[in-house]
């Protein structure tokens, strides 16, 4: 699929062939699941972190599964619209939901959303896991997660995060009480917004999943990483996790990408869901996948083929850390 | 990057040379940009196939002529029709269209074509050497700053509405009213939505212009046989010789397609901003500079070399913080880094230490593709504007059945092309009594960027109104906001006081 | 505005949009009401804007009325006499295009909303509107979709074509 066309005439052609390879290949195929067009819905907006991974993943996927997939993209109401609008698609395997487990739990725990995770949709297979990070723009003061935490308890320290519910905010509450730091969240709607104000100084820091500021490069200082351990200490300037920098004992705040169905799906077609989670196992074992997750800057070890099972267990944990932080997220103080 | 002869003459050589991809980009982008809904960034994600299928460089000059041919091909129906391809256009309806009632569309395309060309042209070569400096511009302009710049914005609705101030401002009120409908941008809850979950994202912009401008036009078109007023048709077709006149003499503006351009270009380079509020900025400020501000309006060619030269400037604007910064600006710039990252291409800094060809190479593309839209002027010229003689019962329905669909296409949803509708009965309403859809429209697309920013603001300094006055940018921007707003009427008056002091002394000695 | 000599001005027309506007600006401040501060402020400002803006338009009317420069009229709403039978089916034909788009798809409903509004409007020989119509749905699906692939909905048409391909 990732042809590369080298000469003039060839790929002038292409405009016009290629257009038509948008419609053509629906009907010139086999019978067998999917006999149509894959879609995928992405909750967030067209050109963000979703999208990039989307893209890199189904280039490769359709090596598997052979067909052409669509993608539509709702990021309204942080992620709500996107929910709603996939739960009256049609539920049988071809819609599928590109999510990120912990902000879109999050945000159907703490908004009025008819929604229940398991019992209405499931995350059938994980793709990738990142943890979540603090970090700040090249040209700012701060240089270790210490001084931004001794400069929040003499004044709010303002930090720009993707959404008020979003694990990389909670990691920025529960980090403010358990140093007594006081961190001022301000929301910009997308990791592209929310990057851009901490590396043109807007906000003194920002609070977003790792990935982010390691494709920003040299634009960006990892603070701090809320894990256990940095994975990829190479690619953050051998960054601390924020647990080492400021002696506190916080939970590892991750959140996975995943592809997720309508749990009817399930149910009536348990093996076209098999279908689905086998080749998406086998494009994240491609090392054309590999290649192209690094082309685009992010660290291959987030690469995480984890199963229905550890998706769900994940979603668990995050809606349960999203009820402790109910208060505090939903501004019904 | 040191430039000398050999290497600007590599990059453009470069660029010119792939004339093949960017031909059929630039058609492309012409007609997306005349249909309301796809304009360039829709064209680009529905292309997404295509590009990611082509070598980085080849897919970078096919999107970069794309999307700058997009921007020129929304100004053709804003001034024909009455209707913009996209909101960067909405502010060339103003004095386009009335040109066109006036029997001279083959004038107002002309300055339309060449205010774009020219405006984007002069844009991406100043890019091309300011590009460190133009990056600088996003550490100074933060939300703060941003609230204000909008405000100009927003001041327009004040000039628009002149005949009737009172009803302007209602209409202004109204598209802001409007435009606040939707989830909140801190919380997240939605706000006067009738619960209709296609509203969460508040008012689709793509289906209100629509429906404001040419669902009522159509409606409102019907009650008379032709477009342009008795009297005014023109006898003949025009002629190719017409036609070069008129781009020639379109050139006589250089100095305000400069100016205007480079606004535009500062306006793109601002996160978050875009053509509209360029558009609309550039609009305002050449009334207020104009020596002739009460031809605005009316069918003035300043007020079509303005917003179109100045969306023009956005063009190349908006690639700045993406190749400067890394981070893009806009939505088209995001679907272009996407490309990026699919090939693995690095952005931001790294691209200019590790791909300098490439970095500037799109810059010199954009300058490119606008001198290959030189030779689509004429033809365009001559053959657009014989839209106008075509009896309004073809017009109307070929308008309402493609501008409709195009309602569709942003989103995919067919509750888009009722909004459409409803635009279009809110639109006819406002047009038969007087009140202005252009300033229902800049409420509806300035209200939620303001209210983004303003909250942003506000919550940065931990709700303290007094930010809105923190910073020295912030401030001398606020000076002349006020200066803009208060100097035309004092001027009118001192310029009326004159006038009846010259017309005493004229006929004083002799009654 | 001031035409004080001759017939009173209608003023009827002009109020629909002002009073659908306060109507909004009511309801907008009813759906905020428990929200968080930060959701309400400038939808409440707005309001009040708004209101107050159209609460002066009212009094200037009331003033006009009681003083007999304004009358209730509906003026020129509805455009000339002659064609308002014909404008008022194609707007009915537009809500019908809405309608049937999801089953007709996008070639076949523009066709048919195309060639009705032509005969609505006066196009003739009839025959002359069905081809123009014709033509007009074939380019609009040879752009749109042929070449952009853009997602109309589809009707028999587009899957006759698919089929075909």
């Amino acid at each position: 699929m990732s042809k590369t066309f080298d000469t003039a005439a060839f790929a002038a052609a292409a405009t016009f062939a290629a257009a038509m390879g948008v419609i053509a290949p629906a009907h010139a195929q086999d019978a067998d699941y999917p006999d149509t067009n894959v879609s995928i819905t992405i909750p967030t907006g067209e050109g963000g972190g979703a999208d990039r991974d989307a893209r890199a993943i189904t280039q490769v996927w359709s090596k598997y599964l052979d067909r052409n997939f669509e993608f539509s993209y709702y990021p309204g109401a942080a992620g709500q619209v996107g929910y709603e609008f996939f739960m009256k698609s049609e539920a049988d395997g071809t819609n599928l939901m590109f999510s990120n487990i912990g902000p879109e739990v999050i945000m159907l725990e703490l908004q009025d959303v008819p929604i229940e995770i398991g019992e209405d949709l499931v995350y059938i297979q994980k793709t990738s896991t990142e943890p979540m990070a603090i970090w700040v723009g090249a040209n700012s003061e701060f240089e270790t997660l210490e001084q931004l935490i001794e400069e929040a308890k003499t004044r709010p320290v303002t930090i720009s995060v993707s959404r008020l519910p979003h694990p990389a905010s909670i990691g920025m509450l529960a980090l403010g009480e358990a140093t007594g730091a006081q961190f001022n969240l301000i929301p910009y709607g997308g990791g592209n917004p929310t990057a851009m104000a901490a590396i043109t100084g807007e906000v003194d820091a920002s609070a977003l999943p790792l990935a982010n500021p390691i494709t920003f490069g040299p634009e960006a200082r990892v603070l701090g990483i809320f894990a256990d351990e940095n994975p990829v200490p190479e690619q953050t300037g051998n960054a601390p996790t924020v647990n080492e920098a400021a002696g506190t004992d916080l939970p590892p705040l991750t959140s996975s990408r995943a592809f997720a169905v309508q749990a009817s799906v399930l149910e009536e077609y348990p093996e076209r869901v098999e279908v689905l989670k086998q080749t998406i196992r086998e494009t994240l074992a491609d090392p054309d996948y590999i290649a192209a997750v690094e082309a685009a800057g992010v660290p291959a070890a987030f690469i995480d083929p984890g199963d229905q099972e550890a998706a769900m267990s994940e979603a668990a944990e995050t809606a349960e850390l999203a009820t402790k932080y109910r208060e505090l997220l939903t501004g019904d103080e | 990057m040191e430039y000398d002869l050999a290497s600007l003459s590599g990059l453009f050589g470069h660029a010119f040379s792939m004339w093949w991809i960017m031909l059929p980009a630039i058609v492309v982008g012409l007609i997306a940009g005349a249909v309301p809904g796809f304009a360039a960034h829709n064209t680009i994600i529905i292309l997404l196939p295509l590009t990611l299928a082509l070598n980085v460089e080849y897919a970078l000059a096919f999107m970069v002529a794309l999307y700058c041919a997009s921007h020129l091909g929304g100004g053709i129906p804003a001034i024909l029709v009455n209707i913009p391809g996209t909101g960067g256009a909405a502010a060339t309806t103003l004095d386009g269209y009335p040109m066109t009632r006036k029997g001279e569309a083959v004038k107002a395309l002309s300055l339309c074509f060449v205010a774009s060309v020219l405006g984007g042209f002069v844009s991406s070569v100043v890019t091309l050497f300011a590009l460190p400096a133009l990056s600088r511009v996003g550490y100074y302009i933060h939300s703060v700053e941003m609230v204000v710049v909008m405000l100009f914005g927003l001041a327009l609705i004040a000039s628009i509405a002149a005949k009737d101030m009172l009803k302007g401002l209602i209409a202004g009120a109204f598209g802001l009213m409007l435009g606040a409908m939707g989830a909140d941008h801190i919380y997240a809850t939605p706000r006067g939505t009738f619960g209709f979950l296609e509203l969460f994202d508040g008012v689709p912009l793509v289906p209100a212009l629509i429906g404001l401008f040419a669902i009522s036009e159509a409606l409102v078109m019907l009650e008379s046989d032709a477009l342009v007023e008795e009297g005014d048709q023109p006898k003949t077709a025009a002629t190719w010789r017409e036609s070069a006149r008129e781009i020639f003499s379109a050139f006589s503006h250089w100095w305000q397609i400069i100016w205007t351009s480079l606004l535009g270009l500062v306006i793109g380079v601002l996160p978050g901003a875009g053509a509209s509020i360029a558009s609309f900025v550039a609009y305002q400020q050449s009334q207020f500079f104009s020596k002739t501000p009460e031809k605005f309006g009316t069918g003035h060619p300043q007020g079509v070399i303005a917003p179109e030269s100045a969306n023009n400037g956005v063009t190349t604007g908006t690639l700045v913080p993406l190749l400067a910064i890394g981070v893009p600006g806009g939505s088209t710039a995001a679907v272009m880094m996407i490309v990026l990252q699919f090939h693995g291409v690095p952005f931001g800094p790294r691209l200019f230490v590790e791909e300098p060809q490439l970095a500037y190479g799109v810059i010199a593309v954009m300058a490119v593709s606008y001198v290959m839209m030189i030779p689509f002027m004429f033809p365009m010229v001559r053959y657009m504007s014989r839209i106008t003689v075509i009896s309004t019962v073809y017009l109307a329905p070929f308008i309402v059945a493609f501008t409709l669909v195009g309602a569709f296409v942003p989103r995919g949803f067919l509750f888009d092309m009722g909004i459409a509708v409803a635009f279009g009965i809110i639109g006819y309403v406002a047009r038969k009594t007087g009140y202005h859809v252009a300033a229902i429209l800049i409420g509806v697309i300035l209200g939620p960027l303001i209210e983004r920013s303003f909250l942003l603001a506000m919550r940065i300094s931990g709700n303290d109104p007094m930010v809105m006055f923190s910073s020295t940018i912030g401030n001398i921007l606020w000076v002349m906001l006020i200066l803009t707003l208060a100097l035309p009427p004092i001027m009118s008056r001192r310029r009326a006081k004159l006038e009846r002091l010259k017309d005493k002394s004229l006929t004083g000695p002799d009654a | 505005m001031n035409d004080r000599s001759g017939a009173r001005k209608p003023v009827g027309a002009d109020l629909i949009l002002p009073v659908c506007a306060a109507l909004y600006a009511v309801y907008y401040v009813w759906s905020v009401w428990d929200f968080p501060a930060e959701a309400q402020l400038s939808g409440i400002i707005l309001a009040g804007l708004l209101l107050s803006l159209v609460a002066i338009y009212m009094i200037r009317i009331i003033r006009g009325l009681s003083l007999g420069r304004y009358s209730l009229g509906m003026g020129n709403f509805f455009g000339p006499q002659e064609s308002r039978k014909s404008r008022g089916i194609f707007f009915l034909l537009i809500l019908a295009a809405l309608v049937g788009l999801p089953w007709l798809g996008f070639t076949l409903s523009t066709f048919v909303f195309l060639a009705a509004s032509f005969f609505v409007l006066g196009v003739r020989p009839i025959g002359r509107g069905i081809m123009i119509a014709a033509i007009g749905a074939l380019t609009g699906w040879f752009f749109f979709i042929f070449l952009l692939g853009t997602h109309f909905p589809e009707g028999p048409f587009e899957r006759l074509i698919g089929t075909v391909l």
